[in-house]
């Protein structure tokens, strides 16, 4: 059994790890904690930032830099909660995708290795944000989908 | 962007200082706490079922039994207010029919999965109840650790909404976590 979980970064992707975790414990599953980066976000970050400062010029390196950053933040989210997976005598690993995250999760969760797919009830930006993703994950994945809050 | 509350939280710490508890409050929703940095605990789980859920798929019950020892109430619940509906515009009789006949469809969906339970060799109850959908849940869901629903509990999917608008309110909703299969 493998258990996918979606991984955006939020407080409630997180929790989804660890309901994932509970699960595998149970059945000596593999959790795989995927996570998309997407250029345009940090390209709209890098527009409004370069924006304020008083700097288009700078956009570009405003861009690579949050790039930079965003990939390592993601890879040391992941990591810990791989730790955490692990210490709970978890099979973990993890993965790093770029690209648009709806295709890119739909494209992972039917690709027909997964037994269950856990994701955040809410996204990024708080508890404002839940909708379109969450529909079309669930209604758009073969595997039962965990929502979790 | 990514917003890292892990990360945010470590590093943060340190920097804020004696204002850290006032930040965590007023931002917690983006935070998660060493509380609830927690493998969670499952004792109990609401399995709702009606007549447009069909049958549950193995997989779930595979899911179902990472958790040892938690009880899982099966309740398939038929719409008290279309029974209503019924009995006033096309009288009474009509409406003890659509019972019958949903109370028939009921026990039958509950043996087929009160057989899947069985070979998971999971812990069970069963029972039909006649109730608003939404309210059911979201009452019962209170009392559980986790609630599964079928993507088409409530109404028929189609092109357009391939999860009954039901489910997505649920999902909305309940604060527990829900396996929607």
């Amino acid at each position: 059994m493998r258990i996918l979980v979606l991984v955006d970064g939020s407080k409630w992707s997180q929790k989804a790890a660890l309901h994932a975790f509970a699960v595998a414990k149970g059945k000596k599953a593999k959790v795989v904690l995927f996570s998309v980066l997407d250029r345009r976000e940090v390209r709209t970050v890098a527009f409004h930032a370069s924006v304020i400062s008083g700097s288009l010029d700078e956009i570009r390196n405003f861009e690579e830099t949050l790039w930079e950053q965003n990939k390592r933040n993601v890879k040391e989210l992941l990591t810990t909660l791989l730790e955490v997976g692990q210490r709970e005598g978890v099979s973990c690993a993890f993965k790093i995708v770029e690209g648009q995250a709806r295709d890119r999760i739909l494209e992972e969760a039917n690709s027909g290795r997964y037994s269950l797919v856990v994701m955040g009830a809410y996204g990024k930006s708080g508890k404002t944000r839940i909708g379109s993703l969450l529909e079309d994950v669930i209604g758009g994945i073969r595997p039962p989908v965990m929502v979790v809050r | 962007m990514v917003n890292f509350s892990g990360i945010i939280l470590r590093k943060f710490k340190n920097i804020a200082g004696s204002r850290y508890e006032e930040i965590m409050k007023a931002y917690q929703e983006f935070f998660l706490t060493e509380e609830e940095l927690q493998i969670p605990e499952v004792k109990s789980i609401l399995l709702v079922l009606d007549r447009f859920s069909g049958e549950v798929p193995e997989e779930v019950f595979e899911v179902l039994s990472a958790y040892p020892g938690a009880r899982i109430e099966v309740v398939y619940v038929i719409d008290e207010g279309l029974c209503s509906i019924i009995g006033e515009t096309l009288g009474e009789e009509e409406a003890e029919a659509f019972r019958k006949s949903e109370e028939s469809l009921g026990r039958e969906l509950l043996r087929v999965t009160e057989r899947s339970l069985s070979k998971f060799d999971l812990s069970f109850s069963m029972e039909i109840t006649f109730a608003d959908k939404v309210e059911f849940v979201e009452n019962d869901a209170k009392n559980r650790d986790i609630l599964v629903v079928s993507r088409h509990f409530g109404s028929e999917s189609t092109k357009t909404h391939r999860i009954s608008p039901i489910v997505f309110r649920i999902v909305q909703g309940v604060k527990k976590p829900v396996i929607v299969y």
